[in-house]
């Protein structure tokens, strides 16, 4: 029974959705038209542009779009010494490892 | 005076909630506008994790921010990952959320709109949300483990096997109910089959491009993959109008289940990449955007909810399924209430990304707040059609007549009047043959959508909207058909592997295709059967689905009610206690009437003795009488099925009792498997930002 709960729940939980960790801009708040308009426009239309990076950052990393650039930065920080995997290695191992075990609920 | 003002601000959320529960909950004899129910559910929602969840987390948990979660210890760039809160309460939400929440309030909803409104409400921050926070909480303290695990290790070898026998057993009905559900939405449906059969190549296309042709480009394949979606709701339109084409894709029942199985089967042997992953990229997108689309939708349009607040089938005789309000409404909508299988998700996988303990609120409580405005969001569709036109998609032909003209005459003389013109106008308009008897709650939903959807955005494309929404039900329906089966095969293969290691193997072929046919062959059987069924197998198939699964939340409860009392915090284990309690008697009594009713549409035992004096007696038509005995022999297996899950049940609850009176006892216990406390790095570089 042990051995099958060790199994199984090392199988289970393998889940990889492989993120860069911590670091994640927070969108900010559009600014109010107290200066002048001109500049209010411009500052608003940067603040737009950077929150829809946020958004789509967000939106690669929810989809492992951007995986292989989170691993081959965790391997510059933690493997120096081996030359880290192709994109479409790296890609099949990834997706063999997501999908080992209780994924999707009812 | 800020406080004051925040006070006051919650003061009026409240006060707000109070007036739409209210105003629902009192409503007879006339439509009212499902804003109301955004209002009550919003409001309840705000009020709950502000100060439920917070006081939970707070006092009862403690949850501890300055304290290193397993993804920030035990960090390996693969599986434990600390991740941004947002991220993972996406990922959390993603998993979480299924067909479950759209099927039960839609089948809930021949009561009225009123019992499963307020079960999904309240059932919600009461319960379902505190099982999924706290069993978060616990695995985050044990280093992600599952609830099989923590069961074994809090409790003893008992809740540890329950817990997998549980998650087996709901694995094989899950899959059988929703494949059941597939069929009955494609069945004599050429457009719907077409649309669903091209779902498969779709995603073995989005599979091939991601894998080989531009290798990682997750984003890329999936907006083809959407692109060819949409495209294929449109093609099966054009197939349906091409004579020669569509006989091609009108089945019956029967036949179409069989290729189910045979795609279960397929998608459990195949390789992930090919059609799994894809898939489930390509329903997580549909089941997200569809989900926004339909709450846009709803705010804006506000429709009229015309089903009554509660409906004389509050009495056990409903058409859909068999049995009184109490306990039904409360098997019958397991997800968007509390479902058990959350649990699974809740341990195990999304501790294993969490950054930081104070973010369990958020995903944990947050994340089934969300899943349960979706379920509040169905019965909305459901509730907006005619009650008349609802209950003639929903009925099974053995109850309200297999001809359309003696159907609307039964529906009509429950009160619900319905005309043959306006089901042909419906069917027509949607592009179907015919809506009757489409029992499992896929095409009442559909239809609801479509109309809601159709109103918002143009009339003129009703056929496609319909189509969109079974579409979309389908394929992730599909989805969890498909990884269900192999989560059923890794499970076969780990048991069977303790008496043959060989069989362990999970790359060993004849071990996989074994283990797969046996997994397929299990829900495959109940799925056969609730299709010849006359009565409609949803009747049968949904109410054990919901006993199992709220026989794994009530695992859950026990595990945590547990490690309260171990923990000291006997005066707070009322939290997952009460919820328990209260799903032990719903689930007793639900499985006690199952098991020893008299009445035919509800006990197991008595419909299988009806059944066969009826045979005996030469009484049944030739059709009915060639499947009795397969169906006599499966109401005996399904009472006994129900049976072992309940005893189960109490078997969990006396352990855990059996635990905790020794604890409180002063007699040793299995000694907590907390891990110990390791300050987080993390926590001081957000403090210095």
């Amino acid at each position: 029974m042990k051995k099958i709960w060790g199994e199984i729940t090392s199988r289970f939980a393998n889940m990889d959705w492989r993120c860069c960790g911590g670091e994640f801009i927070r969108p900010g708040r559009l600014k109010s038209p107290l200066q002048n308009l001109s500049k209010f426009r411009a500052a608003n239309f940067d603040q737009t542009l950077s929150n829809f990076k946020v958004f789509w950052q967000g939106v690669r990393r929810l989809s492992g779009d951007d995986a292989y650039e989170c691993y081959l930065k965790h391997h510059a920080e933690h493997h120096q010494d081996d030359t880290p995997l192709s994109k479409a290695v790296f890609f099949k191992q990834w997706q063999d490892e997501k999908w080992n075990g209780i994924k999707r609920c009812c | 005076m800020n406080k004051l003002l925040k006070n006051a601000v919650w003061i009026l959320v409240a006060a707000l909630g109070a007036a739409a529960v209210g105003g629902i909950a009192l409503n007879r004899g006339e439509n009212i506008n499902s804003l109301w129910f955004v209002t009550a559910a919003l409001c309840v929602y705000a009020i709950a994790y502000r100060f439920y969840a917070a006081w939970i987390a707070a006092t009862v948990l403690v949850v501890d921010e300055t304290r290193a979660t397993p993804a920030e210890r035990l960090d390996n760039g693969r599986d434990f990952v600390p991740t941004n809160k947002w991220i993972v309460f996406g990922h959390h939400f993603a998993a979480i959320a299924g067909p479950g929440p759209l099927v039960g309030p839609t089948l809930a909803a021949q009561f009225g709109y009123l019992p499963g409104t307020l079960w999904i409400l309240f059932g919600a921050v009461l319960g379902g949300c505190v099982q999924d926070m706290v069993t978060l909480f616990l695995s985050t303290r044990r280093d992600a483990k599952s609830l099989g695990q923590m069961a074994r290790d809090e409790l003893g070898a008992l809740g540890g096997t329950a817990a997998l026998i549980g998650t087996f057993a709901i694995m094989i009905i899950l899959i059988a109910v929703l494949g059941l559900v597939v069929v009955n939405a494609m069945k004599h449906s050429p457009w719907a089959t077409a649309t669903v059969s091209a779902t498969i190549p779709i995603a073995m296309i989005v599979g091939l491009y991601m894998r080989s042709f531009r290798p990682g480009q997750v984003l890329e394949a999936s907006a083809l993959g959407v692109g060819l979606l949409l495209l294929s709701v449109v093609g099966g339109g054009w197939v349906d109008h091409n004579d020669t084409l569509r006989v091609w894709f009108d089945y019956e029942g029967l036949t179409l289940a069989w290729w189910v199985m045979a795609y279960g089967f397929a998608a459990a042997i195949l390789p992930v990449w090919l059609l799994l992953a894809p898939r489930d990229y390509l329903s997580t997108y549909m089941k997200l955007g569809t989900i926004t689309l339909l709450a846009v939708a709803i705010i804006m349009l506000q429709p009229e909810v015309k089903m009554p607040a509660l409906t004389q089938f509050i009495d056990g005789t409903g058409p859909i399924f068999g049995g009184k309000l109490f306990p039904f409404v409360f098997i019958t909508i397991a997800c968007g209430a509390i479902s058990g299988f959350h649990a699974l998700i809740a341990s195990g996988t999304t501790p294993k990304l969490l950054s930081n303990e104070r973010d369990i609120r958020m995903i944990g409580y947050g994340g089934m707040l969300l899943e349960s405005f979706v379920a509040i969001m169905a019965m909305i569709a459901a509730t907006v059609l005619d009650p008349g036109v609802f209950f003639a998609i929903n009925s099974p032909a053995g109850v309200a007549g297999k001809e359309a003209i003696e159907a609307v005459a039964t529906i009509s003389s429950w009160g619900f009047p319905v005309t043959v013109e306006q089901m042909q106008l419906l069917a027509k308009q949607m592009g179907e043959a015919t809506l009757f008897a489409r029992t499992g709650g896929a095409p009442s939903l559909a239809v609801g959508m479509a109309s809601i959807f159709g109103s918002a955005f143009g009339e003129s494309m009703l056929a496609l909207w319909y189509h969109f929404a079974i579409m979309f039900e389908a394929i992730f329906i599909l989805t969890t058909l498909d990884a269900g089966t192999r989560v059923g095969r890794f499970m076969l293969q780990d048991m069977l592997g303790n008496i043959w290691p060989k069989l362990g193997e999970t790359s060993w072929m004849p071990s996989v295709v074994l283990t797969s046919s046996l997994v397929v062959a299990g829900w495959g059987y109940f799925l056969y059967i609730g299709v010849i069924d006359p009565n409609g197998g949803v009747n049968i198939l949904w109410p054990l689905f919901g006993i199992a699964n709220q026989m794994l939340a009530a695992i859950a409860l026990c595990v945590a009610t547990g490690i309260l009392v171990k923990s000291d915090k006997l005066k707070y284990a009322w939290v997952t206690g009460l919820p328990l309690v209260w799903l032990v008697t719903v689930t007793s009594t639900a499985a006690w009437e199952k098991i020893a009713s008299d009445n035919i549409r509800i006990g197991f035992f008595s419909a299988a003795d009806d059944l066969a004096d009826k045979l005996a007696a030469g009484a049944l038509s030739a059709e009915k009488a060639a499947v009795a005995p397969q169906l006599i022999f499966n109401l005996h297996l399904d009472g006994w099925l129900t049976l072992f899950f309940v005893t189960l049940l109490w078997l969990i609850v006396f352990d855990m009792l059996r635990v905790c009176s020794r604890y409180l006892a002063g007699k040793p216990v299995l000694p907590l498997a907390e891990s110990p406390h390791s300050p987080s790095r993390l926590v001081e570089d957000w403090v210095r930002d």
